[in-house]
C-alpha cells in the first residue's frame, strides 16, 4: 500500500508540475521570436495564412 | 542585409525516383516479413511449399535461399534501409530544397546517392538469401557492401552539408535539425559497429566479441531504430504535417528541447536490449535509465506533432494524407510509450526473447514509418506528377486496411508473448521444474493462433500499401513529371554562417551544461561517497545553471538562435551530444581486458572445426531463432541450466546472445543430445519421437551435401589470433590436419548409428568418409561444444591475455617463434 500511495502522489506530482507549466508556457507565449522559424516551411506560399498568434516572416 | 529575388528550380526528379524505389522495395519487404511470418506457422514455408504451388514439378524438402533464418534478415534490411531508407532520401530530398531555398548542391551526387543505394539493395538482396552474412543484426551485410554503404553515405551527407552551405534561408529549420542529427550519427554508429577483419572476400570476423560485441550491437542496433527509423521522420514530420494542415507546427520552442533531449537521451539507451543478462549490471540499469528518460522528449515530440492539426482536425475526416500522418505520429507516441516499458528490468523480464517485442518493433515501422510514409507519398504524388491524387477513396481504403492490419499484429504479438512467458515460467507444485516443453508452449492455441493472426495482420498491411502502389501509380500515369520552380525572397543577413567557434563554445549554455553532465557522469563511475558528492554537484550546478539563464534569457536564447544560423557549430554540437552517451558505456567496457572480467568461467577455445560449424551456425542464421544466453532469472535456469557468466562467451565474434526465442535457447546445448540426434533433428526435426514431432523449424538437407571448406580455416585463425583468441601456435597443415581428424571421428558415430546420407554408401566406412567432409558435421561439432567453459578464480586469469582489440603476435610470427623455441 505504501508503493501505491507513492507511485500516486508521484504521479500526481507531475500532473500538477505538467499543468503549471503548461499554463504558464500558454500565458508567456507571444508572437516573434524563435516560433517565427516555424513559418519558414509556408514561405513563398500563396495559399497560407497565418493563425491568429503568428506573424508571417516576410 | 542584402535582400532580393530568385527564381530555383528544384530537383524533384530525384525525389521521385527515392520514392518510386521505396514503395518499390516496401513492396519486397512486406512479402518477405509475410512469408517469415507464415514460416512461423507452417514450416513448409520454408520451401517445401514449392512442391504444391508447381504442383511437384519442384522437388524439396526445403530451399536453403528462403529459409526462417535467411529470410528474416532480408525482410528487416529491406525493410530499414530499402523501404524507410529511400522513404527518408525522398522526404529530405523534397524538403532540404525548400528549407534552405535552393537546388541540392549537386546533381551529380544526388544520381551517385540513388544508384548507389539501389545497388547495395540488389547486393543485399543476393547476398542475404545466399547466407553471406556478418550475423549481426540489422548489420548483416558483408564488408565489401559496408564499405559501399559508407561510401554512398558520405555521398549523401557531403551533398546535404553541401546544400545547408549554399542555402538561402539564414535560419535552419526544425526538420533540417534532425536530419543533421541522422547523417552525423549513423555515419558514427555504422563505422564503429562494422570494424571487422576480413578472412576473405566475403567473410570477416568483429573487432569486438562477448560482452563487447554485445554492446557495441545493440548500442548500434537500438540507434539504427533511433537515427534511422525516428530521427529523420520526425523531421519529416515537423515539414509534412504542417504542410498538409496549411499550420506552422504547434510549438517551435518545444521543437528545441524535443531535438535536444532526444538526441542526447537515445543513444544511451542500447543496453535495454540486454537486461537480465551477463552484461554488467551498472550499464544494464543505466540503459533502462536513460530508456525511462526517452518517454519525455518522445512523447513532447508527439504532442507538437498532433497538436500541430489543432483547428484542422476536420481534415481527418476528408483528407487521407492528414489521416495517414496523424495516425503515424499516434503510433509513434504509442510505441514511444511502449518502449520504455518494455525497458523496466522487471518487464522485460516476461517481454524479452517472446513476440512482445516484435510486435512493438512493428508498431514502429508499421504504424510510425509506414503510415508517415504513405501519408507523405499521398501529400507528395500529386505534386510530383502536376495532377490530383488518382483515387481518395482508393487511398480511404488503404488507410483502414492498414490499420486494421497493424492492430492485429500488435494485439497479437502482445498475447502471444505474454502468454508464451507465462507458459514458460510455470513450475511444478515442487516449485523446482518447468512444467512445459519449449515446443508446447510455442504451438499451444494462444501463441500459435496469436502468430497466425499475425501473419493476416501482415498480409492486410501489405495488401494496403499494394493499393498505395496502384494509387501513385495511376497518379503518375494521369499526370506528368513536373519539377517545382519558385520564386524566391531572399535574405543574405550577415551573421549566416559567421559564428566563430570560440562564440559556440565559450557562453553560459555550454559551459553549465558541461560542468553538469561531468558531475552527473562522474556520479556513475566513481566510489560510494564521492558519487553523493558529484550527484551534489550537478544539482548546484543545475541551480547555477537556472539562475543565470534567469538573469540572461536573452544572452541564452540569442547563443541558440545564432547557432540556428550556422550549421557547422550547430552539427558539431550534435556530435558531441549523441557520442557521449555511447563513449561512457562502451569505452570502459572494450578497453577492460577481456580475460580478468569473466566471473568465474572461461569459454573453452572452439577447435577449428568447431569454428567452421559456428561460422555455419551464423551463416543459416540460427541466432534469428535461438539465443545463446541463459539470463539470470529463476524459470530460466531451471529450464536451461545454470546462467550464463560473461566469460563464456568472450571470444565469441560475432556474439550470439539473440533476441528472440522462436526456439529454445542453446548456450548449455553441448553434450545434452547425441550426435545422430543433431544429425537427424537437422535432417528433419519433425522425424524424431518426442515434442519435436511439433516444431516449426526448417529442414537443413544441403548440410549433408555441401562440403566443408577446411582450405579457410588456417585464415580465420589467425584473424581470431588477431582479435586475441588466445589460440596456441599452429601450422596451416595442423589446423587442417585437427579439423579433418575431428569430422572423421563425429562422422564415425553417425555412421556407426546407421543416419540416412544423401548419396548410396557401400559401407560404413564410404558413409564416415562421405559425412567427415560435410558441414553438418561441423556443425554438430559446433552445437556439441556449447556451453564448454574452464573454471577460473576471478582475477586469476594471466594478464598476458591480450586485451580486445590489441594485435596478438601474427600466425606467421608465432610459427617462427615456435621454430626458434624448438630449437
Amino acid at each position: 500500500m505504501e508503493v501505491l500511495a507513492l507511485t500516486l502522489f508521484l504521479s500526481l506530482l507531475f500532473a500538477v508540475l505538467f499543468l503549471f507549466l503548461f499554463v504558464r508556457e500558454r500565458k508567456q507565449r507571444g508572437p516573434g521570436g524563435v516560433e517565427r522559424d516555424s513559418l519558414i516551411p509556408f514561405d513563398g506560399d500563396d495559399d497560407f495564412s497565418a493563425p491568429s498568434g503568428h506573424q508571417k516572416d516576410q | 542585409m542584402n535582400a532580393y529575388k530568385t527564381t530555383i528550380e528544384y530537383d524533384d526528379r530525384s525525389v521521385r525516383h527515392f520514392m518510386v524505389a521505396s514503395i518499390t522495395w516496401g513492396l519486397v519487404a512486406m512479402l518477405a516479413g509475410v512469408i517469415a511470418a507464415f514460416q512461423l506457422n507452417f514450416w513448409e514455408m520454408n520451401g517445401k511449399f514449392l512442391e504444391t504451388v508447381t504442383f511437384g514439378l519442384f522437388k524439396s524438402e526445403g530451399l536453403q535461399y528462403i529459409t526462417f533464418g535467411r529470410l528474416r534478415p532480408l525482410h528487416t534490411n529491406a525493410a530499414i534501409f530499402a523501404f524507410v531508407g529511400n522513404m527518408m532520401f525522398a522526404g529530405i530530398y523534397y524538403s532540404t530544397q525548400r528549407l534552405c531555398k535552393c537546388r541540392t548542391a549537386s546533381d551529380l551526387l544526388t544520381k551517385i546517392h540513388f544508384w548507389g543505394w539501389q545497388a547495395i539493395i540488389v547486393l543485399a538482396a543476393i547476398t542475404l538469401p545466399a547466407g553471406l552474412t556478418r550475423g549481426k543484426e540489422y548489420a548483416e551485410l558483408i564488408w565489401p557492401i559496408n564499405i559501399l554503404v559508407a561510401v554512398i553515405w558520405l555521398t549523401f551527407a557531403v551533398n546535404f552539408f553541401w546544400t545547408l552551405r549554399k542555402r538561402n534561408e539564414p535560419s535552419l529549420y526544425v526538420a533540417l535539425w534532425f536530419y543533421i542529427a541522422t547523417i552525423i550519427t549513423v555515419t558514427m554508429l555504422y563505422v564503429v559497429n562494422h570494424l571487422s577483419i576480413p578472412t576473405s572476400f566475403t567473410h570477416s570476423y568483429p573487432i569486438f566479441g562477448g560482452v563487447q560485441d554485445a554492446l557495441v550491437q545493440w548500442w548500434y542496433g537500438h540507434n539504427a531504430v533511433a537515427f534511422f527509423l525516428t530521427t529523420p521522420i520526425l523531421g519529416i514530420m515537423y515539414y509534412f504535417i504542417p504542410k498538409s494542415v496549411n499550420r506552422p507546427v504547434y510549438s517551435y520552442r518545444l521543437s528545441i528541447i524535443h531535438f535536444w533531449s532526444l538526441v542526447f537521451i537515445y543513444i544511451w539507451a542500447g543496453p535495454h536490449h540486454l537486461l537480465n543478462t551477463a552484461l554488467p549490471k551498472w550499464l544494464q540499469v543505466l540503459g533502462m535509465f536513460f530508456s525511462l528518460m526517452l518517454w519525455a522528449p518522445s512523447w513532447g515530440g508527439m504532442l507538437n506533432g498532433l497538436l500541430t492539426l489543432r483547428g484542422a482536425w476536420d481534415k481527418l475526416r476528408t483528407d487521407p494524407v492528414v489521416k495517414f500522418l496523424a495516425v503515424g505520429v499516434t503510433f509513434y507516441g504509442m510505441s514511444t510509450f511502449e518502449g520504455p516499458l518494455l525497458s523496466i528490468r522487471a518487464i522485460n523480464a516476461t517481454s524479452h526473447y517472446t513476440d512482445w517485442t516484435i510486435g512493438h518493433v512493428h508498431s514502429g515501422t508499421l504504424g510510425w514509418n509506414g503510415f508517415m510514409a504513405a501519408g507523405m507519398f499521398y501529400w507528395l504524388a500529386p505534386r510530383l506528377w502536376g495532377t490530383k491524387l488518382w483515387s481518395k477513396d482508393l487511398a480511404n481504403v488503404h488507410f483502414w486496411i492498414g490499420l486494421v492490419g497493424i492492430l492485429l499484429y500488435v494485439a497479437s504479438m502482445w498475447v502471444s508473448g505474454i502468454s508464451q512467458t507465462l507458459m514458460l515460467n510455470q513450475l511444478d507444485e515442487s516449485g523446482t521444474r518447468v512444467v512445459n516443453e519449449f515446443v508446447d508452449t510455442a504451438m499451444a492455441p494462444s501463441v500459435w493462433g496469436m502468430m497466425l493472426t499475425r501473419a493476416i495482420g501482415g498480409t492486410l498491411y501489405l495488401t494496403g500499401f499494394i493499393l498505395l502502389a496502384i494509387n501513385i501509380f495511376k497518379t503518375a500515369r494521369a499526370g506528368k513529371p513536373v519539377n517545382e520552380t519558385r520564386e524566391v525572397y531572399v535574405e543574405r543577413p550577415d551573421i549566416q554562417d559567421r559564428m566563430s567557434w570560440r562564440d559556440a563554445f565559450r557562453n553560459d549554455p555550454i559551459t553549465y551544461t558541461g560542468w553538469h553532465l561531468l558531475f552527473v557522469i562522474l556520479w556513475f563511475f566513481l566510489p560510494p561517497g564521492a558519487d553523493l558528492m558529484s550527484l551534489l554537484g550537478a544539482g548546484v550546478m543545475a541551480f547555477l545553471a537556472i539562475r543565470a539563464f534567469r538573469r540572461n534569457k536573452e544572452g541564452w536564447v540569442g547563443w541558440h538562435e545564432r547557432l540556428l544560423h550556422n550549421y557547422l557549430p550547430f552539427s558539431v554540437f550534435v556530435l558531441i551530444a549523441v557520442a557521449i552517451g555511447g563513449m561512457v558505456q562502451i569505452i570502459p567496457a572494450v578497453t577492460v581486458n577481456r580475460a580478468k572480467n569473466v566471473e568465474d568461467r572461461l569459454q573453452t577455445l572452439y577447435t577449428p572445426l568447431e569454428l567452421a560449424g559456428r561460422d555455419i551456425y551464423v551463416s543459416e542464421g540460427c541466432y534469428n531463432c535461438h539465443s545463446q544466453m541463459v539470463r539470470t532469472l529463476v524459470p530460466e535456469v531451471l529450464r536451461y541450466g545454470d546462467y550464463s557468466r560473461l566469460g563464456e562467451s568472450i571470444y565469441d565474434h560475432p556474439f550470439q546472445w539473440g533476441s528472440k526465442r522462436t526456439g529454445p535457447d542453446l548456450a548449455r546445448e553441448g553434450g545434452a543430445r547425441s550426435n545422430d540426434w543433431h544429425y537427424k533433428h537437422l535432417m528433419n526435426p519433425r522425424s524424431l519421437q518426442g515434442s519435436t514431432t511439433k516444431s516449426r523449424m526448417p529442414n537443413y538437407p544441403w548440410l549433408a551435401e555441401e562440403k566443408i571448406d577446411f582450405k579457410a580455416l588456417p585464415k580465420k585463425i589467425a584473424v581470431q589470433t588477431q582479435l586475441g583468441v588466445p589460440y596456441p601456435a599452429m601450422t596451416r597443415d595442423e589446423i587442417e590436419q585437427d579439423a579433418r581428424e575431428q569430422a572423421l571421428a563425429i562422422a564415425a558415430t553417425l555412421a556407426e548409428k546407421g543416419v540416412e546420407i544423401p548419396v548410396e554408401a557401400g559401407s560404413p566406412e564410404e558413409a564416415r568418409d562421405y559425412l567427415a567432409e560435410r558441414k553438418m558435421v561441423a556443425l554438430i561439432s559446433y552445437l556439441q561444444k556449447l556451453g564448454a567453459y574452464d573454471d577460473v578464480e576471478p582475477g586469476s586469469v594471466p594478464d598476458n591475455r591480450p586485451s580486445p582489440i590489441m594485435p596478438d603476435i601474427p600466425d606467421d610470427h608465432k610459427e617462427q617463434l615456435t621454430l626458434s623455441e624448438a630449437e
